[in-house]
């Protein structure tokens, strides 16, 4: 592993990426935590590599996604955990319980595609790379997340 | 992006605010790296000077051996004569004294 990718990724995406991180482990800090430690140590004993196909930020994007699903799988399957139970664990404050709520009311892959889009600035094409699925994939999920995220936001504000 | 966009941007804007509010982003943990380098030089340095100073250690001196020191400008000189008599030639001192009378 080249150590200035490491150190990159370290000085300048650890933010983005526990925060993503964060949101592939379902809201859940300690969860989130653990998924960070293991993507790092990926990258550390060479498991993952960057091959420049991508930018650093795309590739290490799907290294987390990839990681905290072997990581939430493994935890549902040994622990014997349901994934509903996971979500119940993170209602902190009322304010993020909202935004939260309102995004699991999507299908998984809008609101992984929405939030790579609108939170984290990545293009459609990026998006493909990080959940290894076809353009044209991301952008169907894309437009009907869209419209199904404005429709629960209008509903919201009408409450 | 259009306008359509702005209320999706708007509601995910709010959540990177309450976000970066609410979260503490633990930093992951770093190895501690240590160069040895400079003690391994050190360790180096203190074995040749241990080794070297156990070598210039000097051994006593054999009594038979001459010493000469020049210290104060005196010769010490130690000899060993080894002479061998026989009986046969030894001559009374007074053997001349007998002959005569």
């Amino acid at each position: 592993m080249n150590n200035d990718w490491l150190e990159y990724i370290y000085n300048n995406l650890h933010k983005e990426s526990y925060l993503w991180a964060r949101q592939c482990c379902l809201y859940n800090d300690d969860h989130a935590n653990e998924v960070m430690q293991l993507a790092y140590l990926k990258l550390l004993e060479g498991k993952a590599k960057y091959t420049h196909k991508a930018t650093l930020k795309t590739w290490f994007f799907s290294v987390i996604r990839f990681t905290a699903i072997d990581y939430l799988k493994g935890l549902t399957t040994h622990l014997s955990i349901d994934v509903e139970e996971l979500v119940s664990e993170n209602t902190h404050e009322e304010d993020t319980h909202d935004y939260i709520k309102t995004l699991n009311q999507l299908p998984e892959r809008q609101y992984q595609v929405l939030l790579l889009v609108f939170y984290h600035n990545l293009k459609l094409h990026e998006v493909a790379e990080v959940l290894a699925i076809s353009i044209g994939s991301v952008r169907t999920h894309y437009d009907r997340g869209k419209k199904k995220l404005k429709t629960l936001l209008a509903k919201e504000m009408v409450l | 992006m259009n306008n359509e966009d702005e209320i999706i941007e708007e509601f995910f804007q709010k959540m990177k605010e309450e976000d970066d509010r609410l979260i503490a982003f633990p930093l992951p943990l770093k190895r501690a790296t240590q160069n040895w380098t400079p003690y391994a030089v050190a360790a180096s340095i203190l074995v040749l000077l241990v080794v070297n100073f156990m070598l210039s250690k000097t051994e006593p001196a054999n009594a038979n051996i001459i010493h000469i020191s020049f210290e104060e400008q005196t010769v010490i000189e130690t000899q060993s004569l080894l002479t061998n008599t026989s009986i046969e030639d030894w001559e009374s001192p007074t053997q001349s004294l007998i002959a005569d009378f």
